[in-house]
Parts: structure tokens; C-alpha cells; sequence
């Protein structure tokens, strides 16, 4: 890497002032960078808000932490006494209810395919988490990549500044053997955006020069001394960290970007500015975004607790839906949503409702889903899958086949394993459009 | 100013003037070492023997012994997880004694640090690094293995009493216990903590035992049988009943705030997984009724408890895989890479690189009891451990004939970024002495911002692009490699004035080596090269009615979580809480459990961005060649020679 690069508005300049990210961005652009990567062709989407015809699929999972119900959701057993206080509301698919605490996604129904039959066997989280991220079941210190992670390993065609993989909110699951640079980047709180992307205090561009130089002395006498390849990766890593703090793509994570209105639909909270992200993410072309909206393990207070969270879910999942179709990112974005399992329903003497993993929903929408539908379904009580049971590796399989990977296709770990994108499942056909 | 130095003006004479005029004083941790003899186990040469063989049968050229230098960085970071010190290095080059080598390992093996870092990793591996449970005491688990570690207290001994561990996980009383059970002090027993960790799921502490004490991947079985693979679902099935009739009670109700008293019981049944305790004990249902076996089919006793019918034939010496489990792993640890890998994957299926070798390592430390240290002296002192890091395109490392580059755990990173800055005085002054908790938080963000799970290792083969900006541009690596009183920096800049000297002490301080010839004159050029001093604004309001104007709204703040009614959501003042005297108002509002768990998690995210916070505020020096050496420190930090055992 050359330290003569670094582009900054702040070069050469002692008083420079504030070096935030944002005036590096801005300075870069004017700059007239010579990066390697001609990230302006990406750029032009953001700015412009068009998109062209995109040569991939790309995902945003809005992963429910912790289970949801899917009784006072998606599959809804109003006048029971399973199905507890909430009543169900008409969607844009006719015959099909979901919670009446979630009117505006009702308004989008017809992007999405509700899969009611959903079934697994993992009632524990940390097991359920890691199923329903890698579509296997836990195995010691052997570790799958998740659904993110395959996606930006498949995705070899993306020459992109920004990871392929991020993850809003939560840490997602990691790469597994698929190696680091599938790791998700993952953003705690999306009010700060991307971490440690500005200089640090007293410190501008030609500082920052120094200290590349000074890195790349240390680099190239250990490289001499031991000879290992491993130290040029780390480079290489160095490197696209070096790139990214630079690269004008960064402000995908900049919701300061966005009006006002735009932030308030979405709604002012992690999950809404999560979601909001994403959006900004897919727009500038990473391939996976994974948002986390947390708390669904209601054990206690089932319902207060639950009509929290859908006032959480309701705004953004539907805005985002709407917006995605709006600037025509819907047909190459496929949205899933789901957690680890579902819950009882029986509703337990503490008002709560307990892990359930028998019976339970998920939703697809965009990305070539045939939407519109609700597939498979419960019984009267939402205990049992009666009606086209989906296992989790034919909901991989089904996943891995509208995001246009191969399911069946192997990758060999490190040990010469080969581990399939899913589980020896078969793709539901009637769910791809 | 704090750590002034009074033998010498300078870090390196005072190290010289130790290393020729003084006693050797250890400066491990304030310990004096005394001659420990030093043992070279028979063992050792047939090691060698079948090590050199199998270099000679695959023509490989091995990589040149490792430098003293070399070998002191790396004995000091497997065996205690710190660098060792400039004095360290110093009088250990002055050692004229022929078995330096083993009489360091054997002081190494005595210290405090070895236990407190092998106690680490352990208990990493048996419980994960971020839980978060009202059931489980951790410091008191973690204090068992240290306790265990320091004893030298046999794997075998170990191993059976985390997997039959009865009684108490607690000493602690929670707030708001009505009574202390009787037996409570008598039937004390933190080992009972590794069983809470993961009774939940039996399942999950069926893999977790097989894994980590067998090296056996039975997990596999769970839910399909696979025709490669030895054990078949009811294989699976059979040894997860062994772990069906132990359940725990608590004396405590869930109204209670802190730790619940957990008493973990064999008992003649299974729990009940109706009702309520479906929640905890559901998980044991589909194995209460299987008849109970070992791996090898066999059923276990029914006059003994279960599980120590299961630890018995675990730790016996019979059993074809515990000792090879361990060995396995400690050689995979030690040597970047296991006789098996993966390295808890020893089905029949899967060989061993050099299965002569492994047998006899096996056989050896079966022989010694299974004897933790004497494991460690055996491959420390192997002629694999003492080879150059160096592979060449002749040998590439292979059948262990160079030395690996490693990857550093989070824990250890932290340990050495904190060691080399001499950070750890000032994070305890930013944090009034609560460096602990910021150490779990530094853990949690460094996991967390890594995308890696809480069980799986983490390390420095796993630098991202996200760990890359953060060592960087991080306020941790950043902050402390400044010139700011309190921090290694500006006491080595005030008291050593030759440039020469300055150079040789930053490298002792961190790559644990003297600069070569080309370095020093590298360094010089670039410390004397023209450059401007750099200082940018602070975003923070500096000025004197700002400060005013903050502490003023802050004291309204803790006022007002003090004055807010009995009935206030616990939340609110929660999210209200910015500093720590805020935090203290918000302790005294805890009512119950659920409480008491928000405010943990707050706090301790308070905790880990409040020091970073600080730590982004500190000012470069003030002079060209204050902030040369910033940097230069900085690229020390950040580079794979300081950031990997080698």
C-alpha cells in the first residue's frame, strides 16, 4: 500500500481542526482519489437513488432474538384460548390474519410469503440461534458458516469497499471455516455507524501516513525473518480497513444522510435506524444484512411485552418493504424474518410463554418469493404443523435457491469436510416465484 | 509520578545493571525465584527420536533452533499469557546455566501468572466467555480452576470433579434471602457451576463432556446417524442419561437480587418437566427413560450415581480416549496445530499425523498420573517447541519441523497491550479500581465487534477488517501507546534521553528483542525525520462554563434518580444513568431479579465505553519527537510480530 495515497481534505494543513469522518469523506471526494477499487459506479446508486440491473441477489434477515410467538404474529388463534388477548386483522392477501398489532405490515402482506409450518427440534437458544443462522445442528468446536457468511463467500462477483456481510444490532453468528474475511462487521449501536472509521485525536492524514509507513517497516522484517504468508494477509487486511476508512461508501452507514421524515418512519429506535441501514447497505450493494431486534424470549408478560415490540416491528418491517419496492431494490432483496423457534401455546401461570420449536412462522418477501401467500399451517391452537411441514434444511434450501446459490454445492473445510450450503434439503418450489 | 524508576535513568540500564551487578531477582509478578531444579523428562528424547525420523523419512529440512530471545517471548506467552519483562529478558540472557531453558519453564510453571492463564482457558472452554446467569457463580468457578492450576492438581482429579461436582455453586447471600440453607457452607462446591452452565440443555453438556474431556464429537449423533461415523443416535442418547438424575435446586426465590444458591444433587430420579419446570428441566425428557451407557456400549452401574459411574470410566486408564484428548490439545496449543485435528475429533476414522508419537506422549502421561505440568515440561522441551518460527518453502512448517506463528487469544492481546503501555494503572484510576469489570467489557466489546461466538476461539488469525480499524484507530491502542503521564511513554521519554536507548527499550517493552543494526538506524532517521505537531480540536466541551454547565445538568440528573418515586420504571432511570455516580443512585433502586439483571448489563456497558471515552480525549505530546515515538509505538502495537506468538 502506498501512505502517499491517503486522501483527506486535511492533508498538509497543522490546522486542520476537526477531521471528522464526514469531512474526510467529503474531502475524499473532491480529492480525486486513486483508489484501486472504482467504487464511484456504486456510489452513483446512493447518490442518485436509481438502481441499475444488479448481477446478484442480496439479503436483509430481520432476525427476532430470543423466539417470537408465532400465535401473536403471523399465525394468530383469535377465540381461543391459546391464542390469548390480540385479535387479527385482514392482510393484502385475502383470507389471512396476522396480529391486529401489526396494521401496516397487513399493508404489505402481498410482497411476502408467511410460512405457518415452520418445525425444528431445538428448544434451547444458543442451539436455536445457531440452526437457524447455519441451517445445522451445533457440532463441538466445528463451526458452520451462517446464511451470511455463504452469501459473501458465493459472492465473488462483488468488488466492494464495504463488507458483504454486516450485521446491525447483534453479533450474528461468525464465518466458521468459510475464514475472516466472511466474518460479519457487525454494528452495535447504528446511532454511531461504523466504528473507528475517523482518526483518532490529534491525528490527520499525514500522520496517519507515518503510521502506515511505520507499520509497513515492522511488516516487511517480520515477513523477511519468518517467511509466512499469514503476515501478508494481515496486511491485506490492513489494507481494506485502510481502504474503508477512506472509501465515500462508508456513509452507507451515516443515517445523519437520511431527512428527518424518512428516520421517523422507519421509526427512531435501534431496530428502525437497523433497518434503515440496511437499506442504505443494499442500495450501495452489500450482499447480506442481517438486523437484530431483540427481546422475544417472553417467559414472563407475554403480551405487554409482545405489543412493545410489534409497535417496534410494525413501522420498520413495513417501510422497509415499501421502500426497498420503491427504489426497485425489492425483486433482487429477499427479506426474511424469523428467530430461533416459536412458543407455547399454552400460556403459562406467569402470563408467559415458553420455547416451542414444533410449530412455527417465518416470512420471506421479495427477492423472487412467490408473495402473496400464506404457506402451510397449524392447528387450531398453533401446537402442530398439519399442513406442509417446513424443515429447517428445506428452508435453507429454499433460502440458498432464491438467493441464487446452488444448495447441493459443496465447500470443503480446512479438514476436508464438505459441508453443503444447506443440509440435504430440498428447495419448496411453490415458494419461489 | 507513578513507577519512577530509582536504580537508573534508563529502562535498559537499569535492566543491564540488574543483569551484571545484582542478585537475579524474577520479575515475574514480584516473584523471587528460587533455583528450581530443573527436570528433563526421559520421555523427551524418544520425542525427538520419532520427531527427527519423521523429518529425515519426509526429506524436510527443519527450521534453525529459536534465538533465547525468541524462545523466553514464547515460553512466557504459552505458559503465563504476559511477555516477559525488558528485565526478564536481561538477566536471562546473562544466565550462563546450560538448562536456562528448563529451569524457566519449571519457574514459569510456578508462578501465578500460569495459573491465572491456564485457569482462563479452561474456563473459556468449559463455560464460554460472555454468559450472563443469576445461577451460576463465575468468579468462584474461575477461582476453583486457579485454585486447581496452582495445586498442579491432576487432569484426572479435575476432570471428575467438574463432572460429578454435588452441593452449593455459591458463598454469595443474594439480597432479599429469607434463610441460609443449613449445609450451605459444608456442601460449598464452585465446581457445581460447570453443571449449571449447561443442565439447561442436556444435550449441549453431553457435547460439551465428550468434546473437551474425550476429544469426541458425539454431537454429531444427536439427531442423525451418519454410516462414516462410530456412534449412532442411541449412542448419543444412552450417554446423555448418564446425566438425567442430577438436577439442581435453589433455596432462593426468583424475588431475590444477585446470585441464586444452586445445590446440585444425584438423585434416584429425574426432575419433573411439567408445568413451570418444563422451562428448566425440559431438555432431560427424551433421555430420563434411555438405559444409561458408556461410548464403549457398556451400561453403567446402577448402585452409583450415574455420573461418577460416568467419571469413572472417563478418567480410567483404560479409556481409549481421555489422556489422548488432553495431549492432543495441549500439543495442538502449544504447537499451532494437533497430532489430530480438528483437535477434539479423535474418531477412529480420523488418524494421527505421527500416531507413534501420540501413542507414546499418550502412554507418558498416563504414566505420570496425568499430570498437568508434566505435560507442559515435556513438550516445551521437545525439539519442536525450540525450532526458529521460520518455515521455508522447503519445509512449510510441516510435521511441526518450524515453529508456528499463533494467534493470540483476546485475553492475552488485552494482557500484553495493557503490560507493554503499562495501562493497567491508569484504567484502574479511570474506573476507581473496577479494572475487572472493564476487563469483561473490553472481552465483550472485542468479541463482539469480531462477529465471533462466545465459545469459539479468538484470536489474531481472526483479525478483520472491524479488529483492524479497531487496533488503529481504537482509543485503547491509541490512547495508551500516547506520551501521558501514568503510561509507559512519557516515563520512558523523561527518563531516557538517548534515542538509541529509547529505540532498544521499545523493543524490549514489546516484540521482547533487541532492535537488529537496520531497525535502530531505520528508527533514528524516522524519529529525527522534520515533521509538525498535530493537534486537532476536541469535540468534547472543553471550556471552563461548558464544564460547569455539564457537571451542573449531571448533578440533576443523580438527584433526580434518587428522588424518583417507589413506583418508577427501573428502566427509565436505568437509561437515564450516565456516569457513575448516576449508576450508584440507580443501584439503590433495584427492587428484584429482573432489576438487578438490567442493571448489570447497563453498568457493564457503561464500563466498557466510559474508559474508551476517556481514553479518546488524551492529547498527543507536544513536541515532533513526542509524537515520532507515538507512532512508532503505535506500529509496534499494531504489527503481526507483537501480535502473535512466534
Amino acid at each position: 500500500m502506498s501512505a502517499t495515497q491517503q486522501p483527506s481534505s486535511c492533508q498538509g494543513s497543522h490546522f486542520a481542526g476537526i477531521c471528522s469522518r464526514r469531512q474526510l469523506l467529503q474531502g475524499g471526494l473532491g480529492a480525486g482519489l486513486s483508489l484501486s477499487i472504482p467504487f464511484w459506479q456504486q456510489r452513483s446508486r446512493l447518490q442518485a437513488g436509481v438502481s441499475p440491473s444488479r448481477p446478484y441477489k442480496q439479503c436483509i434477515l430481520l432476525w427476532m432474538n430470543g423466539g417470537p410467538s408465532h400465535l401473536d404474529t403471523f399465525d394468530p388463534k383469535p377465540g381461543t384460548r391459546e391464542g390469548g388477548p390480540f385479535r387479527s386483522i385482514k392482510t393484502r392477501i385475502p383470507g389471512v390474519e396476522i396480529s391486529e398489532h401489526l396494521p401496516r405490515v397487513a399493508e404489505q402482506a402481498h410482497q411476502m410469503a408467511i410460512l405457518r409450518s415452520m418445525t425444528s427440534k431445538e428448544g434451547n437458544h444458543d442451539r436455536g440461534q445457531y440452526l437457524m443462522h447455519t441451517g445445522y445442528i451445533p457440532a463441538g468446536s466445528f463451526r458452520h458458516p451462517s446464511l451470511g457468511a455463504w452469501v459473501s463467500h458465493e459472492r465473488t462477483d462483488v468488488a466492494l469497499d464495504l463488507p458483504h456481510f454486516v450485521s446491525i444490532n447483534g453479533p450474528s453468528i461468525g464465518a466458521g471455516f468459510l475464514g475472516v474475511e466472511h466474518q460479519p462487521y457487525t454494528v452495535l449501536d447504528p446511532k454511531n455507524g461504523m466504528n473507528n472509521v475517523a482518526y483518532p485525536k490529534d491525528l490527520n492524514a499525514s500522520r496517519f501516513s507515518r503510521r502506515q509507513e511505520a507499520f509497513a517497516f515492522l511488516q516487511g522484517q517480520f515477513q523477511q525473518q519468518t517467511q509466512l504468508p499469514a503476515v501478508a494477509s494481515q496486511n491485506k487486511v490492513y489494507q481494506q480497513a485502510t481502504s474503508l476508512m477512506h472509501s465515500p461508501l462508508v456513509s452507507a452507514f451515516d443515517l445523519e444522510e437520511e431527512t428527518s421524515q424518512m428516520r421517523a418512519k422507519y421509526g427512531e429506535h435501534d431496530f428502525g435506524r437497523g433497518c434503515l441501514m440496511a437499506r442504505r447497505l443494499i442500495e450501495s450493494g452489500v450482499p447480506f444484512v442481517e438486523v437484530m431486534l431483540d427481546g422475544w424470549d417472553t417467559h414472563y408478560d407475554n403480551f405487554a411485552a409482545i405489543e412493545h415490540l410489534l409497535g417496534l416491528l410494525d413501522p420498520a418491517m413495513s417501510t422497509l418493504l415499501e421502500d426497498l419496492d420503491q427504489r426497485d431494490l425489492l425483486d433482487d432483496t429477499l427479506v426474511i424474518w424469523m428467530g430461533e423457534f416459536g412458543r407455547t401455546p399454552r400460556i403459562s401461570a406467569n402470563d408467559g410463554r415458553d420455547h416451542y420449536p414444533a410449530a412455527w412462522s417465518a416470512v420471506l418477501a421479495g427477492g423472487g418469493v412467490r408473495a402473496g401467500q400464506a404457506y402451510g399451517a397449524t392447528d387450531e391452537i398453533g401446537a402442530k404443523v398439519v399442513r406442509d411441514a417446513v424443515t429447517v434444511p428445506n428452508f435453507f434450501a429454499t433460502v440458498a435457491t432464491l438467493l441464487g446459490m446452488d444448495p447441493d454445492k459443496e465447500v470443503y473445510s480446512p479438514q476436508g469436510r464438505p459441508i453443503r450450503i444447506s443440509d440435504s434439503g430440498t428447495p419448496i418450489h411453490s415458494l419461489i416465484a | 509520578m507513578l513507577g519512577l524508576l530509582t536504580h537508573s535513568k534508563s529502562a535498559t540500564r537499569l535492566a543491564r545493571s540488574r543483569c551484571l551487578g545484582l542478585a537475579i531477582v524474577s520479575c515475574l509478578g514480584g516473584m523471587i525465584s528460587i533455583s528450581l531444579a530443573a527436570e528433563v523428562p526421559s520421555v523427551v528424547a524418544e520425542i525427538d527420536q520419532h520427531l527427527r525420523e519423521a523429518w529425515q523419512n519426509a526429506e524436510l529440512e527443519p527450521a534453525p533452533p529459536a534465538s533465547e530471545e525468541a524462545f523466553l517471548r514464547r515460553i512466557h506467552l504459552d505458559l503465563t499469557g504476559k511477555l516477559p519483562t525488558p528485565e526478564a529478558i536481561c538477566s536471562f540472557q546473562q544466565d550462563p546455566s546450560s538448562d536456562k531453558r528448563a529451569e524457566k519453564i519449571e519457574e514459569l510453571l510456578a508462578s501465578e501468572a500460569y495459573a491465572e492463564h491456564w485457569a482462563g482457558y479452561w474456563n473459556t472452554q468449559l463455560m464460554g466467555r460472555l454468559f450472563r446467569s443469576a445461577i451460576i457463580d463465575k468468579d468462584a468457578f474461575r477461582d476453583w480452576l486457579q485454585e486447581s492450576f496452582a495445586e498442579n492438581r491432576s487432569w484426572e482429579e479435575i476432570t471428575t470433579e467438574l463432572l460429578t461436582a454435588e452441593g452449593w455453586n455459591t458463598l454469595r447471600t443474594p439480597q432479599g434471602a429469607r434463610r441460609d440453607p443449613d449445609d450451605w457452607e459444608a456442601r460449598y462446591n464452585p465446581a457445581t457451576n460447570f453443571f449449571l452452565r449447561h443442565f439447561q440443555s442436556i444435550p449441549e453438556l453431553t457435547g460439551k463432556t465428550s468434546e473437551l474431556f474425550l476429544g469426541v464429537r458425539i454431537q454429531c449423533a444427536q439427531c442423525h446417524d451418519h454410516p462414516s461415523e462410530s456412534w449412532k443416535q442411541a449412542d448419543f442418547n444412552a450417554f446423555a442419561a448418564n446425566f438425567t438424575k442430577t438436577w439442581p435446586n435453589s433455596i432462593d426465590g426468583i424475588y431475590v437480587t444477585g446470585l441464586l444458591r444452586m445445590d446440585t444433587k444425584d438423585r434416584w430420579f429425574s426432575p419433573p418437566t411439567t408445568g413451570r419446570l418444563e422451562q428448566l428441566f425440559g431438555s432431560y425428557a427424551e433421555y430420563a427413560s434411555v438405559d444409561p451407557r458408556t461410548l464403549d456400549g457398556k451400561s453403567v452401574s446402577k448402585w452409583q450415581s450415574r455420573r461418577v459411574s460416568l467419571a469413572d470410566w472417563i478418567t480410567s486408564k483404560n479409556n481409549p480416549y481421555f489422556a489422548k484428548a488432553y495431549v492432543n490439545r495441549m500439543w495442538g496449543l502449544l504447537l499451532g496445530r494437533g497430532l489430530v485435528e480438528p483437535i477434539d475429533d479423535l474418531r477412529p476414522g480420523n488418524p494421527a499425523e505421527m500416531p507413534e508419537l501420540f501413542e507414546r506422549l499418550a502412554e507418558d502421561f498416563k504414566d505420570h498420573d496425568h499430570d498437568v505440568r508434566h505435560l507442559f515440561r515435556v513438550i516445551c522441551q521437545s525439539e519442536a517447541y525450540q525450532l526458529a518460527c521460520a518455515e521455508t518453502s522447503q519445509n512449510e512448517g510441516n510435521l511441526w519441523s518450524a515453529y508456528p506463528l499463533k494467534p493470540l487469544d483476546v485475553e492475552v492481546s488485552l494482557n500484553i497491550v495493557l503490560q507493554a503501555t503499562e495501562g493497567s494503572g491508569l484504567l484502574d484510576r479511570i474506573t476507581q479500581g473496577k479494572s475487572d469489570l472493564i476487563r469483561t467489557a473490553v472481552l465483550r466489546q472485542t468479541v463482539v465487534a469480531l462477529g465471533t461466538d462466545e465459545m469459539a476461539e479468538v484470536g489474531g488469525e481472526s483479525l478483520t477488517i472491524a479488529g483492524a480499524l479497531t487496533a488503529m484507530n481504537g482509543p485503547l491502542v491509541s490512547g495508551l501507546t500516547r506520551k501521558t503521564e501514568g503510561l509507559y511513554l512519557d516515563r520512558l521519554l523523561e527518563e531516557v534521553t538517548s534515542d538509541r536507548e529509547r529505540i532498544e527499550a521499545l523493543y524490549l517493552q514489546t516484540l521482547s528483542r533487541e532492535p537488529t543494526a537496520s531497525e535502530m538506524s531505520h528508527w533514528l532517521q524516522f524519529i529525527h525525520a522534520p515533521r509538525q505537531v498535530v493537534k486537532t480540536k476536541s469535540e468534547e466541551p472543553t471550556g471552563f462554563w461548558a464544564r460547569i454547565q455539564t457537571a451542573r445538568s449531571r448533578m440533576s440528573v443523580s438527584a433526580g434518580i434518587r428522588n424518583a418515586p417507589d413506583d418508577a420504571d427501573f428502566k427509565q432511570l436505568i437509561d437515564m444513568a450516565e456516569t457513575a455516580a448516576d449508576f450508584r443512585e440507580v443501584a439503590g433502586k433495584m427492587k428484584n431479579n429482573a432489576d438487578a439483571g438490567l442493571y448489570v448489563t447497563a453498568l457493564e456497558d457503561f464500563a466498557a465505553k466510559e474508559p474508551f471515552r476517556i481514553l479518546a480525549t488524551y492529547s498527543s505530546g507536544d513536541t515532533p519527537e513526542a509524537q515520532a515515538y507515538e507512532d512508532l509505538f503505535w506500529a509496534l502495537l499494531n504489527s503481526s510480530e507483537f501480535n502473535h506468538n512466534h
